[in-house]
């Protein structure tokens, strides 16, 4: 053992000999200030992930799936946006990640921590949601993102499968003794017979327009619908291709209601109320 | 200038300033925790002398490479201590294993105390008891062993514990319980000590 001279002088020693000098404040200003930038990066991107999952929710389509007869787990893989909800846990964790990196961080409870980031995720997503962070981003990722229909909104690949009776697509021509043509993701033109819609309330159905049909092919490129629905989240997603249809023009539902009445017996009613731009 | 009697007067705190601006200040840093550390390293890891204060070293090193980083909200006493914590977690990283060692001395007065706190008996010799009581805390695991340590033999409270181990005071707290009944479950299954009814 050393004495306590010998001890002091070998430390003193190893400092001189290694040149060993404090490291400057600015090095853990700066560590501090990335950890708390990366923090609120993340409490920005957890609130982009809930109001992206409140937008697509907005229709309230719980309803309509009802009336689709849909059992729970089809119903719960259409309408449950699986990666933003992966994305809220990721940046709740990453920001309970950087809150603990903090000086103080680790005086919190982790359970609190996460209460916390949880709930500063949701109060600041329901802001976005009003503020139209949610539409916008919406509309940019359904426009431009890769695999955005099978990733960011499973509902859009779900309703493009005419066999299976589920039409999507923009609309090219007006409503005209109950017809209208359909351009669907695909590209493909589609004339859609619409008789039911007679008794029911009317939706404006101008060209631009995008739409989920519910009813089956009838043949070639010929659809019949029973219900058309408006579609707000991922509409933009039919603007990818507008270059090649240049007749095509651009309407926006601004507002959208479902109206879902059970009439007995199994039956729903389903109305549309649509507000265009 | 200060003299030596004017800068052993000072608070931690004030040697932190006066070493940044002169590195021959952080000896009287080194002096005034040197044994405390030594004896907290000695008893949370049960490494032999030699090795104790190797790991000393890179505690002192790492304490005047990183002064800066020290804020006056801390107790310097809690922020070394945290020091010592991670360097013994990360020696036992390096080699990956615990090492065995030399026992290690608990003063007796501290040992009465833990030795009280825990109903144990007392119609025992303190020296004795001493020695049964670092039997049964090298029994215990390392993290248990380590908060008892904190709380009677270096004496801490729960916000220094808290700031020394990095963890939430009711952690703290939960963990300290849980460590006195993993005690006196070795003490019971060892019949090392007996306890007071």
């Amino acid at each position: 053992m050393m004495s306590d001279q010998q001890f002091n002088e070998a430390v003193l020693e190893k400092i001189q000999t290694d040149k060993i000098k404090p490291l400057p404040k600015w090095l853990f200003v700066w560590r501090n200030v990335l950890i708390w930038s990366l923090g609120v990066l993340s409490l920005i991107s957890g609130s982009i992930a809930v109001s992206l999952i409140i937008y697509m929710q907005s229709l309230d389509e719980w309803g309509v799936y009802q009336s689709m007869k849909l059992n729970y787990l089809e119903m719960m893989s259409v309408m449950v946006p699986i990666f933003w909800l992966v994305s809220l846990a990721l940046f709740v964790g990453l920001l309970y990640y950087n809150v603990k990196k903090t000086e103080r961080g680790y005086r919190y409870r982790p359970i609190y921590v996460v209460a916390g980031a949880l709930a500063l995720s949701v109060a600041l997503g329901i802001v976005c949601h009003f503020a139209g962070v949610s539409r916008w981003l919406d509309d940019f990722l359904s426009e431009r993102a890769p695999y955005y229909e099978r990733v960011m909104s499973p509902a859009l690949s779900y309703w493009s499968d005419p066999a299976s009776g589920r039409l999507i697509g923009i609309v090219t021509t007006e409503l005209i003794d109950d017809r209208f043509g359909l351009l669907s993701p695909e590209a493909r033109e589609w004339e859609i017979l619409w008789e039911s819609n007679k008794d029911r309330h009317q939706p404006v159905l101008l060209p631009g327009l995008v739409v989920k049909c519910l009813g089956r092919q009838v043949g070639e490129g010929r659809f019949v619908a029973e219900q058309v629905l408006p579609m707000v989240p991922g509409r933009k997603f039919f603007k990818r291709g507008q270059k090649d249809c240049p007749h095509r023009q651009w309407q926006e539902v601004t507002c959208s209601r479902v109206l879902v009445e059970r009439l007995g017996g199994g039956a729903y009613e389903v109305r549309t109320y649509w507000q265009l731009r | 200038m200060l003299d030596n009697s004017e800068i052993e007067q000072l608070s931690d705190q004030e040697l932190v300033k006066l070493t940044l601006v002169d590195q021959g200040c952080f000896a009287y840093l080194i002096m005034r925790y040197r044994a405390k550390l030594l004896n907290y390293i000695r008893r949370i890891t049960n490494v032999r002398d030699e090795e104790a204060e190797d790991i000393l070293q890179e505690v002192f090193l790492k304490t005047y490479l990183n002064l800066n980083s020290f804020k006056p909200s801390l107790k310097f006493s809690s922020w070394i201590y945290a020091i010592a914590h991670n360097q013994v977690i990360s020696n036992f990283r390096k080699i990956k294993a615990r090492p065995e060692g030399s026992s290690v001395t608990i003063d007796e007065g501290l040992a009465e105390t833990l030795a009280a706190d825990l109903n144990l008996e007392k119609a025992i010799d303190q020296k004795l008891l001493a020695q049964k009581i670092d039997k049964a805390l090298q029994a215990l695991p390392a993290k248990y062993r380590e908060i008892l340590i904190l709380k009677y033999l270096e004496e801490k409270n729960y916000q220094e514990m808290s700031d020394i181990i990095k963890k939430p005071m009711g952690t703290v707290a939960s963990m300290l319980n849980k460590a006195r009944s993993e005690f006196k479950k070795v003490i019971l299954e060892t019949k090392i000590l007996r306890y007071d009814e």
